[in-house]
Order: C-alpha cells, then sequence, then structure tokens
C-alpha cells in the first residue's frame, strides 16, 4: 500500500505541483493583468508580447527616465503586469528621482485589426498620482 | 517546462525507474500543451487572427522565407518604420498607421492558421495523453515541432519537447528524428540563429 501511494506520488507529484504553477499564474493574468508571455511555455505567442505595451508621462520623456536603473526595472514591470498598485510603484520610483511633485502615468496596449490592417493603441490603466 | 524536466530527472536518479520518469514527462508534455490551448482560446488576439497578423506583417514570424523575397523584406521594414513613427507620437491623439500586408489576404490567412495551431497543439495533447507511444502521436507531434520552428527559430524550447519525444517514443526512426531535431536546435543556438 505504502509503496503504491509512493509510486503514485513520484508519477504525479511533479505534473500536479506544474497544475498549481499554470493556475496561479491564469489567476494573475485574469484578476492582476499578466501578460501571458510570463511563464514561457505555455502562454508565448498568444498576444503581442508585453515589451509593445507603452509607458507615457504626461510632461515627462520615458526614454530618458529608463536610464535609471530602479525606473527601468518598475517599468519592464509594469510592461509586463499594468495594473494600479504597478502603476502606483512606478509613479514613486519617478516623482522620488525627479523635482516633480505630481504624476499622470498611463500604459497603453498595442491593438491591430487584420480586416483593414489598422494598428493603434488602447488605454489599459492610467493613474494620477501626488506625493 | 524546463524546471519540472529537471525536477524530474532529479527524482529519477532517486527512484531509477524509468515507467515514472515517462509518466512525469507525459502528463507534464500533455499539461503543459492544453495549458497553451486555453491560453490561445481565452486570447481574443489570438483567436481573431490579429496576433498572427501582426507577427507576419513585422516581420517576426516566417521571417526565414520572408527575408528571400525582397518585396516581402521591403513590406515588413515599412511597417517596423510606420510602427517606430507611431510610437514617437502621444497615444492620447488616437492616431493609428495602416500595416501593408506581406502575402495577399493575410488577415483570411492569419484567422485559419490561428484554428489550426489550436486544433494541433489539441490533437497532440489528447494523443499524447491516451496513446503516448503510439507512432501516429509522435510523427504529429514532431510535425508540430518542426512547423513552430519554420515559424520562428524557438530553439531551446524546441529542443527541449523534442528530448521529451525521445524520452517517450518506443520508435527508433522517431527517436533518430527527434534526436536530429536536437542537434539542430543546439546548433542554431551555439551559432546564435536560434533562440534560448
Amino acid at each position: 500500500m505504502a509503496n503504491t501511494s509512493k509510486a503514485l506520488l513520484l508519477k504525479y507529484g511533479i505534473p500536479c505541483v506544474a497544475i498549481v504553477v499554470i493556475v496561479v499564474q491564469l489567476y494573475n493574468v485574469h484578476i492582476n493583468n499578466l501578460s501571458r508571455w510570463k511563464g514561457g511555455g505555455y502562454g508565448m505567442y498568444t498576444e503581442i508580447h508585453y515589451q509593445g505595451n507603452q509607458i507615457y508621462i504626461t510632461g515627462m520623456s520615458v526614454d530618458s527616465l529608463i536610464a535609471n536603473n530602479s525606473i527601468n526595472e518598475s517599468f519592464r514591470y509594469l510592461k509586463l503586469m499594468p495594473n494600479e498598485k504597478n502603476l502606483e510603484e512606478a509613479a514613486k520610483q519617478v516623482l522620488n528621482s525627479t523635482n516633480k511633485d505630481s504624476i499622470h502615468i498611463q500604459v497603453w496596449k498595442p491593438t491591430i485589426n487584420s480586416k483593414d490592417g489598422k494598428y493603434t493603441r488602447v488605454l489599459l490603466e492610467e493613474l494620477y498620482y501626488k506625493k | 517546462m524546463l524546471v519540472f524536466m529537471v525536477l524530474a530527472v532529479i527524482f529519477y536518479t532517486y527512484h531509477k525507474r524509468r515507467d515514472i520518469l515517462q509518466k512525469n514527462i507525459q502528463i507534464l508534455l500533455v499539461v503543459v500543451i492544453l495549458a497553451s490551448v486555453v491560453q490561445k482560446l481565452e486570447s481574443s488576439q489570438f483567436m481573431s487572427g490579429e496576433f498572427y497578423y501582426y507577427m507576419i506583417n513585422r516581420g517576426t514570424l516566417f521571417s526565414f522565407f520572408i527575408n528571400f523575397f525582397s518585396e516581402s523584406l521591403e513590406v515588413t521594414k515599412s511597417n517596423y518604420e510606420l510602427l517606430k513613427t507611431l510610437h514617437n507620437t502621444d497615444p492620447n491623439m488616437g492616431k493609428s498607421v495602416v500595416m501593408k500586408d506581406v502575402i495577399p489576404n493575410l488577415g483570411k490567412i492569419s484567422i485559419v492558421y490561428a484554428w489550426l495551431t489550436v486544433i494541433m497543439e489539441f490533437s497532440v495533447a489528447i494523443l499524447l495523453l491516451l496513446k503516448p507511444k503510439s507512432a501516429l502521436t509522435h510523427i504529429l507531434f514532431s510535425i508540430m515541432i518542426l512547423g513552430i520552428l519554420c515559424a520562428r527559430f524557438e530553439t531551446a524550447f524546441m529542443a527541449l519537447l523534442a528530448i521529451c519525444g525521445i524520452i517517450l517514443c518506443k520508435n527508433q526512426k522517431l527517436r533518430l528524428l527527434f534526436t536530429m531535431i536536437v542537434i539542430g536546435c543546439v546548433t542554431l543556438i551555439v551559432t546564435k540563429i536560434g533562440y534560448h
């Protein structure tokens, strides 16, 4: 009996852990706006890559902001999982490294219409943040 | 996938039972491919063909074939420039650009291709679950791997899938095919042509 349980555990233990990981990832996709690309192997090539998301900050150049490593990292994470929590985190990072005391930050997602080839961007999330 | 495969191999050094290793790999493959099918079915961008349409017109899928034809290459380059120009504008202005098609009727082709991808992946997953040692299963599995490699040099992941094929398959010719795929993928990775 003990041997049967052990064999079952060895046969199905690792796949069960994989299922748990996939369920957590799918939960994050639906609830926390995680990109389907994250995880690798079971979600890649299902939507335009999250690097195609665009961060826009009114009155600031994002390209010059990403010279700062911590801002670059929080922007990368924001593109990967564009939700309110990560927007706030990115906004705090930007305010800490600039003289501004308020910020309007947005994340835009690319969309394309395959019937007429029209490519545009839609607003995913935005935040007005004050120090 | 790689992490779980490595775990299965580490456990194999403990139990030394090939049947358990094969079961681990079989179920892992089924779970990963089915999860991929679910993600595709849930993604409106994928099922409407918009994802493939974008990727092909950008030259990031089938680039190996597109690069052979100078006209198609020019189209992908011009599409890239269009997107770059748009990216430099304020998205609040609501501007858009119109991408040119690499081949005629790409919109319709992309929808068919998206559905074929889902049907193929689902069939392979079900066959791997029900008939993991059947030659038909592994023929379809190898076609799926080669099909993905034709679309894009996802060499590291495809090598991983081919290694799973070697572990599960009994047919010597098909095992040789999987081995050739692994060698080919590793060569492409080493020469920095493939992705790792």
